[in-house]
């Protein structure tokens, strides 16, 4: 536990140093030992993990804590074996279901079956359910996300569920009507920064303010990401410098460099040029959201405002083809063709005006 | 004969023939004449082993024709008192005789009597004076027909016989004119027609001018006898309008120009002899190619097929193999960019058989694998076998056939030929079946016998051809690796397309080269397809323009990959594109791969689009198409599959140009699922060795696209290359920190031998190449030997805190403590870091120099206080912890185990 985004996370509603009002909804919530399902929501790094092993330590205590990992095995009626590997403690259990792919039906249905079916041990000691911590519930197919429904009721006597997703619109309303929804909204850049602050001075180190809100700028809401920046920044120059440069993660340069390559040439030679960075961004497995956005949002430096307008909704069209298909490349090298177009009759314009 | 002769001789017996028999006779006997010639001269092969009546002629007959086979024997110089029996003998001759033995026997007359002799019997008994008897009896029978045709008409038909018969005697030059001078007088002797009432039985009849005359009646069993009597004169009475001589040496000289002719391999003499084949036969049968030389099948295909039947010579015939030199072949393949095959070895092991037990011939249907194979083992003097589909091959069966077939031979027969075993679409027989065949050819099938000792069948010693469509079926997987495989290279255009030529004017059929070209074109070069079409075809004229128009015989072309590709990328000169393009794609059928192919070399082939307009254009087709497949598969409504080849089209309009494009086959999706993998495992195995405390809070998402790329930095920071001893503080503490972030996300440093044989120290899992990427500044990396210690300081820090815990476990346990030296470590793990080196120091400096230390035994502290095992539990721990701390305790404990047996 020695990174910094591990070693100083909250492990109370009391050390929290944002949402505190939040924060002490939650643990009036718990604190009459018992809960609905709960679905954990909003943006990545914002917190919810550490929300949620705050509200399950308000619950069990400090076991809580003595975690193991699992190997679970789940058998296909097609007789194809899936291993899902799992987070548990004495009283919960956390897995991603999506992990299984095509087949997280079966896993949350086996999950739940299994572990709602046992009651506790010591139900006196102890509270009289488990909790099933499922992560990433909207990757989960529309199959998974149905089975989920019913069981979410029929076992309510011995198990509470805690769902956890980047965003509640994947999510079917029967599932997000049958759970408290809590939004965890990500920090402001103060907040950040004197998270930052914070962590700084623990570690016996001094951080420019100017530093500290670039990383929180740079980090777009993302806690742990200013945190690991922080860190990284420090590693590559101590003591800090209110100018210093501000490392960022590889594969987002890499997608800014190869908008600049869109805008330096539109031809067919360079549109291959485009598609080789664009395959070496898939397999290293980068979202395809994530692409896009970051490349719309490079190219749009260069746009006029007429031609935004229009550069937007293509790119929002190809997405959501992206998403309606199973072949990504063909819907990101589409926008990159379609941009091209649009950028060479757009400078054709201009020319012609002048 | 007497019965005969004597009958014959008395006319005031019975009435003379009438006049409707009479006729038969004489037609019999115009027509017999033309026809025998005909045959004689057009046919070049002719079997008359089916000619009616001889063997059953009647005994007159036989021995007239025994006689005058017996007196050309001696007769061919001088001539021979028998005019007519010259004339008889080449029908005779060749009825009995083979066209082999014809040819090639000098004494063929002699063999021929013989032959006759054999039929007939003994023919000591004969009398050869009974010549002119018969001779004279035969101008007889002429002299009643003369007679009997006093109808003017009639006369005429005789006259015209007679004459006939006269220029065919003196052509003959003959001595005929001694028999016929009896004619005259035997007309006087017997009258059967006049003008008078006569006083035998008779008819009345009536010429032009309302004459009337009266004939002779025969009684019935007379007239028989005399009925045949005379058509067997009349068929022993063969007439030839050339001598035998004459027809032998033309004969001889016919067979000897086909000799030649098949030398010099012309092919077109063939089809012609097929002509008088049954014409319900249906042309694929007929027209089959009936020696090695017909065979329409790749040149060089059927020599090599050839060359490994004639390997087999050796083992089967005993006989030595010509070993042809080596470079006539090597010319030869140098003429052949592309082989079809791989080379055959014609090396024979040790027991004189090839090589290669088996061939498998491979390819479409409708080349002639299965004709040529039986050609060939025809050919090479073998008894072709034939197993096919339709036979029960199952691996009992199976076994018991392929033993049949090589094993055994036809012990009836003139002259038995080995077997050759010919397995027809293999492809279909079962994957155990095909098994015994591999093991057959290995020579490694045994048989159980009863008493279960296995007996050894022995070596395959005949050869085997396998014949299937698709060489890659998996259970072909065995045999394929010790056959010999011959894939089949389609027949060539133009050599299909003149031999369908010489069909169609066999069957007299008006086409042109143009449309058998278009033909084979249509049937993709299936012969087979062909013969079909042209016999539906073949009550109209064969047209180019009527084959183009018809709509059968259009076989269902799967293109390849490559030729669709091409189809789509090059613009054809041909007005209908979108047809094309459409016809090739909906014939390969593999649209998923087709479109990832056009995706892939688009950009290639397409180099000028100023606007980008058309490229826009296409991908959106692309899309179009991924987004109507993956609507397919989810929704499963194949219906829409229909709409997926327009986009090809439209790819072909947008793309296309007139040069023959370099097309390359699609790869890259296949490369980026293989790296995407790869690096998705290297992320998995963090996630699998994380702190569970961490894992918690850490998914593959955040790990991959926020630790991981700032660890590349956080992992790096500055250390000076010196010894860790000499750490200041501060770096102590990062390197602490380095270390125990690394353990937490089960990240090591290993040493790897890169491909210049150096060593480097990478990271493990190979984190770096799952964040980094190309074109990006790299980071710099730590050094070797940093990387190297640091790897060593991970090893002892893991190794510390494991028994940290088991030192907590014995503490937890309120136990004697078995590993006494680690009591000093302090009870908090993180912050013992900086004193192990004391603690190191402490455990390895001996108080005194080394070379004057003494090894002393480790005294057992607890001795007097012996660890008692009491319950199984607790027996349990211990094996525990002597498992987990290894060597280093093992005596320890093996000490403390003892003690309480002292």
């Amino acid at each position: 536990m020695s990174l910094w985004v591990d070693k100083y996370r909250p492990n109370s509603f009391s050390k929290i140093d944002y949402h505190k009002e939040q924060g002490q909804r939650l643990k009036n919530l718990v604190q009459h030992g018992d809960f609905p399902h709960l679905l954990f929501y909003g943006p990545s790094g914002a917190g919810k993990k550490t929300r949620i092993m705050i509200l399950l330590r308000e619950l069990y205590g400090s076991g809580v804590e003595k975690l193991r990992m699992e190997h679970m095995n789940f058998q296909t009626p097609s007789n194809k074996k899936i291993e899902i590997m799992t987070v548990a403690s004495n009283y919960h259990i956390e897995i991603n279901a999506s992990d299984a792919g095509i087949y997280d039906r079966i896993v949350v249905m086996e999950l739940i079956k299994n572990a709602a079916q046992t009651h506790q041990l010591d139900a006196n000691e102890q509270r009289e359910f488990k909790v099933i911590l499922l992560t990433e519930v909207d990757k989960l197919t529309k199959d998974a996300q149905q089975a989920l429904r019913r069981t979410m009721e029929k076992y309510i006597a011995t198990c509470r569920l805690i769902l956890c997703a980047n965003s509640i619109s994947q999510v079917i309303p029967a599932i997000r009507s049958r759970c408290l929804s809590i939004r965890v909204p990500s920090p402001s850049n103060v907040e950040i920064v004197s998270v930052l602050l914070n962590i700084c001075k623990k570690e016996g180190l001094t951080i420019p303010m100017e530093l500290a809100t670039r990383i929180a700028e740079k980090s777009e809401g993302n806690l742990r990401r200013a945190i690991l920046t922080c860190e990284a920044c420090k590693v590559n120059q101590y003591p800090f410098d209110k100018n210093q440069k501000i490392v960022e993660p590889d594969w987002q340069n890499y997608i800014c460099e190869t908008a600049n390559v869109i805008l330096k040439e539109q031809t067919p030679q360079n549109l291959l040029n485009v598609r080789s960075r664009l395959y070496e961004l898939l397999c290293h497995g980068i979202p395809t959201e994530l692409i896009f956005k970051y490349l719309l949002k490079q190219l749009l430096t260069k746009c006029d405002m007429a031609v935004k307008r229009e550069v937007i909704q293509v790119a929002s069209d190809f997405e959501h083809s992206l998403h309606r298909g199973s072949k990504v490349i063909f819907h990101l090298e589409a926008f990159v063709a379609k941009f091209m177009a649009i950028y060479l009759q757009y400078m054709e314009d201009t020319v012609r005006a002048v | 004969m007497d019965y005969y002769e004597t009958d014959f001789l008395t006319p005031d017996e019975e009435f003379e023939l009438r006049y409707a028999d009479e006729m038969e006779v004489l037609h019999e006997m115009e027509q017999d004449e033309p026809s025998s010639s005909h045959r004689s001269t057009s046919k070049k092969i002719l079997n008359f082993d089916s000619q009616p009546m001889s063997n059953g002629s009647s005994t007159p007959l036989s021995n007239e024709k025994r006689k005058e086979n017996k007196d050309e024997l001696t007769a061919s110089e001088k001539l021979s008192p028998l005019p007519l029996a010259d004339v008889d003998k080449p029908s005779t001759f060749r009825s009995n005789g083979e066209r082999l033995s014809f040819s090639q026997e000098p004494g063929c007359s002699y063999s021929n009597k013989r032959s006759v002799d054999d039929l007939f019997g003994d023919i000591d008994d004969i009398d050869f004076d009974i010549d002119l008897p018969i001779t004279s009896k035969r101008a007889r029978v002429e002299d009643i027909i003369v007679q009997n045709e006093a109808v003017d008409k009639d006369m005429l038909a005789i006259s015209r016989i007679l004459e006939k018969r006269r220029e065919i005697q003196t052509a003959q030059n003959n001595v005929l004119d001694v028999s016929y001078a009896n004619i005259p007088e035997l007309s006087k002797t017997e009258i059967t027609l006049t003008r008078r009432v006569p006083k035998y039985a008779f008819v009345t009849l009536r010429n032009g001018k309302n004459e009337k005359f009266y004939a002779k009646l025969h009684s019935d069993e007379a007239l028989n006898v005399k009925i045949i009597s005379v058509s067997e004169a009349c068929k022993s009475f063969r007439l030839l309008s050339v001598p035998f001589e004459n027809i032998l040496s033309e004969a001889n000289a016919i067979l000897d120009q086909k000799f030649a002719a098949i030398e010099s391999g012309a092919k077109s003499t063939e089809v012609s002899s097929h002509l008088k084949s049954d014409v319900t036969e249906l042309w694929v049968q007929k027209y089959k190619p009936s020696s090695y030389l017909d065979l329409l099948s790749d040149e060089s295909t059927n020599r090599t097929l050839l060359k490994w039947m004639k390997l087999w010579d050796k083992a089967v015939f005993g006989r030595e193999l010509k070993i042809v030199s080596k470079h006539k072949p090597e010319r030869e393949e140098s003429r052949f960019t592309k082989k079809n095959f791989q080379e055959l070895d014609e090396e024979l092991d040790d027991s004189g058989l090839p090589k290669f037990k088996t061939v498998l011939l491979c390819g479409p249907p409708g080349l002639g694998k299965t004709t040529l194979a039986h050609l060939i083992a025809q050919h090479a003097g073998y008894n072709p076998v034939e197993m096919n589909a339709s036979d029960d091959r199952s691996p009992e069966i199976f076994k018991q056939q392929l033993e049949a077939a090589t094993q055994m031979k036809a012990v009836l027969g003139k002259n038995p030929k080995p077997n050759c075993l010919i397995i027809d679409e293999i492809d279909g027989a079962p994957a155990p079946s095909i098994e015994v065949l591999v093991k057959f050819a290995k020579g490694e099938l045994k048989t159980k016998g009863k008493k279960k000792a296995e007996k050894n069948i022995g070596k395959l010693k005949r050869p085997i051809i396998c014949i299937c469509n698709d060489v890659y079926v998996p259970a072909l997987r065995a045999l394929r690796q010790i056959a010999f495989v011959i894939r089949f290279p389609p027949t060539s255009l133009s050599r299909l397309a003149s031999r369908l030529m010489e069909i169609a004017r066999a069957e007299h059929l008006t086409t042109d080269s143009g449309a058998m070209m278009k033909l084979c074109e249509k049937a993709n070069n299936d012969i087979r397809a062909c013969l079909s079409t042209m016999y539906c075809l073949k009550d109209q004229p064969l047209r180019l323009s009527s084959i183009e128009k018809v709509d059968i015989g259009n076989k269902d072309m799967q293109k390849g990959l490559f030729a669709v590709w091409q189809d789509i990328f090059q613009l054809s000169s041909y007005h209908n594109t979108m047809q094309i393009i459409l016809k090739s794609v909906q014939g390969n059928g593999d649209y998923d791969r087709l479109a990832q192919g056009v995706y892939e070399n688009y950009l290639d082939i397409r180099i000028s689009d100023g606007s980008m307009k058309s490229i826009s254009k296409g991908l959106s087709w692309f899309c179009f198409t991924d987004k109507l497949k993956t609507h397919i598969g989810r929704t499963q409504i194949y219906t829409l599959m229909s709409y997926l080849p327009y986009a090809f089209v439209m790819w072909g309009f947008l793309f296309s140009n007139y040069q023959r494009n370099k097309i390359n086959y699609p790869s890259m999706m296949y490369e980026l699922n293989a790296r995407r993998t790869k690096y998705f495992e290297s992320v998995q195995e963090i996630l699998k060795g994380m702190d569970p405390k961490i894992r918690a809070h850490c998914h593959y998402e955040q790990l991959l696209l926020d630790s991981l790329p700032l660890f590349m930095f956080i992992l790096n920071p500055e250390f000076k290359a010196i010894n860790i001893q000499l750490f200041t503080n501060s770096e102590r503490d990062t390197l602490r920190q380095l270390v125990s972030t690394m353990i937490d996300y089960n990240l090591n440093f290993v040493q790897e031998r890169t491909q210049s044989g150096n060593y480097e120290f990478n990271i493990d899992p190979n984190i770096d190449e799952v964040v980094e990427f190309p074109d990006v500044p790299k980071t710099k990396h730590l050094t070797y030997s940093l990387k190297m210690m640091i790897s060593r300081e991970i090893e002892q820090e893991k190794l510390r805190r494991l028994e940290y815990s088991m030192h907590k476990f014995h503490v937890n346990d309120d136990q004697p403590s078995l590993v006494s030296h680690y009591d000093e470590l302090p009870a908090d793990i993180p912050s013992n870091f900086d004193e192990v080196p004391e603690v190191l120091t402490e455990t390895e400096l001996p108080k005194s120099q080394n070379h004057l230390q003494k090894l002393t035994p480790k005294i057992i502290k607890k001795s007097t206080k012996p660890l008692i095992i009491t319950n199984s539990s607790r027996n349990c721990c211990i094996r525990t912890v002597l498992f987990r701390n290894g060597a280093i305790n093992l005596n320890v404990i093996f000490l403390t185990f003892s003690t309480p047996r002292l």
